[in-house]
């Protein structure tokens, strides 16, 4: 078919809605709105529900780029939806072995292409502006932060503390108090993940990445590779805790002592 | 799929020329041969372990190439060359299959419509060994702590799974589309570089096999990214597998050349750049796109393999190299092979969408600037595959300005898919369903990434299953969804036969469900925390795993079923006219199956008027449809 105009029986600019070619806008707007509310409001509710609770002020951005892009792809979807549903409700529909007869061909009026562009500018906009909101510029953090060498090894996180003698595989955060990842590995590329945080760096071999970070909520934070590293990809996790400041002052001192090492050889034991 | 075709014509008994016994037997034998002996003589040159044993896998691989394109006669076209020789008539004609029946097949063949069906058979092979791998990663993940395949075992299988569906999409697109039907919709008699495109799918067909051959000689964990510096602590199989990468690129660059050649040479006359098809543009654009990029799998392949083989340390930190460079070389073609992925599937999607509506694609010349939008984008938007690794975060706002900004070129062709179905005069054959899925999964799979595109969003679900969910809804809902629906499209042209739609249809409604169960199911595990490529997971993202792996069942039993159905349509179908769809392009003018040469001679299309804006269209074409058909030969007949 040639890219461009209408067949040979019909003229550019001649299109009118044909009698029966169905298309009804109340079927297009019932169906759209249907399919958007439902997509609206799955967007809204379900981000909060499903991702885990935010340890940061990362992860609540997180919930809400979810929903706000989760609401202009309900939209997007229920205008797709509306318009696909209405162009097959009618009685032009036919499925036999003889084509219904050559519907009138549209020249694009320009009304119509302006439209077309300036809906699909408008998401692009939306998006992008959200997306923007909620870009932290990488600065330095603010305060005393705490800071934490990683090191991804195949396939284990182990975590040291300058300025301490703790040097291990457990990772305890106080609550906050800004906290400075420096992160790096010395075999491949692995992704330090503290999923809770919302946020994540690689990790990667003769380079060091930073992370920041500020926990909010205190509990357990799951740190996960997120980088394809070999044989144990899955189970290259460590189940860190924010602690409050006390504790995690405690645990500073406690840590590289006797007792301590004690009680990880009794927690692997089990 | 081959289609029927007549008995080859009796020949005389003689002795067979080397040239005629040329095919692909001949290709395995010494293929084989020549791999066992490179493989013995390199055991003795290289001491065995570290870099010997990939030494010897290289020597062994690279022997496999040349032996069995040697035998299936790959190199005749460039030794000739080479040697100043002008193949005669004699080679010219047993080069382009005549008289060899289905046997040509299987022969190193200049005629354009068999080397599509060749790349149709190795993708079919390549997404079913893809599609078993995918059945086996869904199995274990049916459990959290699974057994059924161990953790070796299942990265190899991810590796493969993602390679072969990643290639076998690709080849889908370059055989029935860019080989197949491309050079009919253009009014061509042939392809621009008939030998140079029946070389490409060879070099394939070799490459295809050291990939495969990875879950024979050991696996690599990798997956289908093979970021190094891991691909360079991988198995010797990483050795055979960035062998394999490096066919690929030389047959996606020599199919490439030769897509732009044709549509740049072999237009029928009067076909302007206004008023060529829509597909025949998608084509043109991804061909060029891909020609202009797959350079940078070459270089990460041959760097890699350079790691390994030659003791370099381009990706080994300690030594001065680094792991970033990989990232970098890499998705400068990794994120373009993406949209040459997406641009020919929509461009088809249109057709179907204009034939079934029963009017011309709406507002095509916009199209058209869409298609050179996506490609142009695609060419800067590599950061958004990169906001992890810590590099120039300064860039981030940029990146997800110009990552967003595909919404609009991609919007647009949505909106124009949905203007020309719209008030048209619907006719629901099978390959309209696939247009209608095609538009529901591009909302769900486009939005999906306009997500990941933001910085903040992706910074948490970058390796999770969020992403794993959004590429699976662009590749399979979008990407096979509109090639599936264009093979089903063109398959009367393919076989001369109809396609079975209501065994089809049972297929089509299997996948479209077995879509969504399937990747919305992985979009609530990846936003519950689950990364991707693992084999065990927590016992929280159990539920939201088990759905899925019930969805890519059902899945697998449409895509299983769909095939079956043409297989059988193939056999048995009702006979096919020349334009079962009433369409109006010029690959409907020819008989189905078209004959050796497409047209008795060079079509010519009718003018504009330049009065009324009429455009003659190819309804009245410079040959008229009677003579096509009166000096067409017997259907399905070679020559």
């Amino acid at each position: 078919m040639p890219s461009e105009g209408p067949s040979s029986q019909e003229v550019a600019g001649q299109a009118a809605p044909v009698e029966g070619h169905g298309g009804s806008w109340a079927v297009a707007g019932l169906c759209g709105a249907g399919v958007a509310l439902i997509g609206t409001v799955a967007a809204l509710v379900l981000p909060g529900r499903i991702l885990p609770r935010p340890a940061s002020d990362a992860a609540t951005d997180v919930v809400h780029t979810f929903q706000v892009v989760g609401v202009l792809a309900a939209v997007a979807l229920g205008i797709v939806a509306g318009l696909a549903a209405a162009s097959l409700v009618g009685g032009h529909v036919r499925s036999g072995d003889t084509p219904p007869p050559d519907a009138p061909a549209r020249a694009a009026a320009r009304s119509v292409t302006t439209l077309a562009l300036v809906a699909c500018a408008a998401l692009v906009v939306a998006v992008v502006v959200w997306g923007l909101s909620v870009l932290t510029p990488a600065g330095a953090a603010g305060g005393d932060p705490v800071v934490v060498r990683v090191t991804g090894h195949q396939w284990v996180w182990t975590y040291a503390y300058p300025g301490t003698r703790v040097n291990g595989t457990s990772l305890e955060l106080p609550l906050g108090r800004p906290v400075e990842f420096e992160v790096t590995s010395v075999d491949v590329t692995h992704g330090f993940h503290p999923i809770a945080f919302g946020t994540q760096v690689e990790a990667s071999p003769g380079v060091v990445t930073v992370l920041r970070v500020t926990p909010d909520r205190l509990g357990p934070v799951r740190v996960q590779c997120s980088q394809l590293c070999g044989l144990l990809h899955a189970a290259m996790a460590t189940d860190a805790e924010v602690v409050s400041p006390s504790d995690f002052a405690h645990w500073l001192v406690g840590q590289g002592t006797p007792t301590a090492t004690a009680r990880r050889i009794a927690g692997l034991a089990r | 799929m081959t289609g029927p075709t007549t008995s080859s014509v009796p020949r005389p008994f003689r002795s067979r020329t080397l040239r005629e016994r040329q095919g692909v037997a001949a290709g395995l034998v010494v293929g084989v041969l020549t791999a066992a002996v490179a493989w013995a003589a390199s055991h003795v040159l290289f001491e065995v372990g570290n870099w010997g044993t990939d030494r010897v896998t290289a020597v062994t691989m690279v022997a496999w190439f040349v032996g069995f394109n040697a035998g299936v006669g790959t190199w005749n076209p460039p030794l000739e060359w080479l040697l100043g020789s002008t193949p005669g008539p004699d080679v010219v004609t047993l080069e382009v299959g005549v008289g060899r029946g289905r046997y040509r097949y299987l022969r190193f063949c200049t005629d354009h419509k068999v080397v599509g069906m060749q790349y149709l058979g190795l993708a079919v092979v390549l997404l079913g060994v893809g599609g078993v791998g995918a059945v086996l990663i869904r199995t274990q993940l049916l459990s959290p702590h699974s057994t059924f395949l161990g953790p070796t075992a299942y990265g190899d299988v991810v590796t493969l799974h993602g390679l072969c569906m990643v290639i076998g999409v690709l080849l889908l697109l370059i055989g029935p589309f860019a080989s197949y039907v491309l050079p009919l919709i253009l009014g061509a008699r042939t392809v621009a570089l008939p030998r140079l495109n029946a070389m490409g799918v060879w070099i394939m067909a070799s490459a295809a096999a050291c990939l495969v051959s990875t879950v024979v000689i050991g696996g690599a964990d990798v997956g289908w990214t093979t970021y190094a510096p891991l691909a360079d602590q991988a198995s010797p199989a990483m050795t055979a597998l960035a062998l394999a990468l490096v066919g690929l690129v030389a047959c996606v660059v020599i199919s490439g050349i030769n897509t732009v050649a044709t549509v740049v040479t072999l237009r029928a006359r009067g076909m302007s750049a206004r008023r060529m098809p829509v597909m025949a543009w998608g084509a043109f654009i991804a061909a060029g796109l891909a020609v202009a990029t797959m350079a940078g799998l070459l270089l990460v392949m041959t760097l890699v393999l350079a790691d390994r083989t030659m003791g370099t340390t381009f990706f080994v930190a300690p030594q001065g190299g680094s792991g970033e460079l990989y990232e970098i070389a890499f998705w400068t073609m990794g994120q373009p092979l993406l949209y040459v992925l997406l641009i020919p599937p929509m461009a088809a999607v249109l057709e179907m969408a204009g034939s079934f509506a029963r009017r011309p694609v709406f507002n095509a010349r916009l199209v058209v600037w869409c298609f050179v939008a996506i490609a142009g984008i695609s060419l800067l938007t590599l950061g958004h595959h990169l906001y992890t690794t810590g590099l120039s975060p300064a860039l981030s706002g940029s990146s997800l300005v110009l990552t967003e900004l595909f919404a609009l070129p991609v919007g647009v062709v949505v909106l124009c898919v949905l203007g020309t179905v719209w008030r048209g005069s619907i006719w629901a054959r099978l390959p309209l369903y696939f247009v209608y899925l095609f538009l529901w999964d591009i909302v769900i799979g486009g939005l999906s990434g306009a997500l990941l595109g933001i910085p903040t969003a992706d910074r948490d679900l970058h390796g999770g299953m969020v992403v794993t969910a959004h590429l699976h809804y662009m590749m399979v809902g979008v990407v096979l969804v509109g090639a599936a629906g264009g093979l089903v499209y063109w398959f009367p042209k393919f076989t001369g036969r109809m396609f079975e739609e209501r065994t089809g249809r049972v297929g089509f409604w299997l996948i479209a469900v077995g879509i969504q169960v399937t990747f919305l199911a992985q979009f609530w595990a990846g936003a519950q925390g689950m990364p991707r490529r693992v084999a065990w997971y927590e016992p929280a993202f159990r539920t939201a795993n088990q759905v899925s792996t019930v969805g890519a069942y059902v899945l697998t039993l449409g895509w299983v079923v769909l095939l079956w159905a043409g297989v059988w349509s193939a056999r048995h179908g009702r006979p096919a006219p020349a334009d079962p769809w009433r369409a109006e392009s010029l690959e409907w003018r020819v008989p189905s199956p078209p004959p050796l040469r497409n047209f008795p001679v060079g079509p010519v299309l009718a003018p504009v008027d330049e009065d009324t804006g009429v455009d003659g269209g190819t309804s009245r074409l410079g040959v008229p449809e009677s003579a096509a058909a009166a000096t067409a030969p017997e259907r399905g007949g070679p020559v």
